[in-house]
């Protein structure tokens, strides 16, 4: 790692801390769940909010690393093209995309044990109706989040608006 | 600009962005939160290993302490890492207050 990398590395670290460290919580939770379940498919589901979430996590990191030179100045050295206002976009708003992350990935983790409680726990129609109620409500509002941050990742994505 | 002087300016930008006005306070502020995080870990795992309860629901306090722990663990060596960064004037304007 070069010196520019390495500060790079840490300059982004330090930019979106609070981000991180709330990616670093989520992840917490969700693996002390998958941890504390026998059901196999609600350990499936965690494990791929958890994968989903790193993942996240890494890209924001990335572009963030991989950026701050060039959007600092370096921009004879940017390797990236085009592709480097995208690098910008994801990083710039990283604080405000995690936010909307865990938001996303709460609301669909309890949609899901409130539609499989539903189904396996609750035997009278009224707590079941709720259930499947509050699930689909839940669903729907992680949905619209996750249409949300696309489309504002796309709006800050097109050269054109950028 | 030649381009020593661009590096120069890049490198200077990226160790002075985002750091504490005072790193000694900084410092504090991180050990004595992380300290209260880590008590919150022990007195978990306390009500877990003293508490008369069912043998799943001592797993669940045992996990609830791991994970406060590698909670105060992993952010602290973020916070840690980002700060090692951390080299010479602070911007005005673009300073890091723990902890946000």
């Amino acid at each position: 790692m070069d010196l520019i990398s390495g500060l790079a590395a840490r300059y982004c670290i330090r930019q979106d801390a609070r981000g991180f460290i709330e990616l670093w919580g989520l992840v917490l939770v969700l693996a002390g769940a998958a941890t504390a379940t026998r059901a196999t498919w609600w350990r499936g589901t965690l494990a791929c909010a958890i994968l989903l979430t790193g993942a996240l996590a890494a890209a924001i990191f990335w572009a963030c690393a991989a950026s701050a030179p060039a959007s600092l100045g370096t921009v004879a050295a940017n390797p990236y093209g085009r592709n480097l206002d995208a690098m910008i976009c994801v990083s710039s708003h990283a604080v405000e995309t995690i936010d909307e992350w865990i938001s996303i990935v709460a609301a669909f983790v309890v949609a899901i044990g409130l539609i499989a409680l539903g189904i396996f726990r609750f035997r009278e129609l009224p707590a079941r109706g709720f259930a499947f109620a509050a699930g689909a409500v839940l669903l729907l509002f992680a949905a619209a989040n996750g249409g949300l941050l696309l489309v504002g990742l796309s709006w800050c994505h097109s050269s054109r608006l950028f | 600009m030649s381009l020593v002087a661009t590096v120069l300016t890049i490198v200077h930008d990226l160790s002075s962005r985002y750091c504490p006005v005072d790193r000694a306070l900084f410092v504090e502020r991180l050990a004595v939160t992380l300290a209260a995080v880590a008590c919150i870990a022990l007195l978990l795992s306390a009500v877990g290993r003293f508490k008369r309860l069912e043998p799943n629901r001592k797993q669940t306090w045992y996990i609830a302490a791991c994970a406060v722990a590698l909670f105060a663990a992993g952010s602290g060596m973020l916070v840690i890492f980002g700060l090692s960064g951390c080299g010479g004037a602070t911007e005005a304007g673009l300073t890091w207050d723990w902890p946000w």
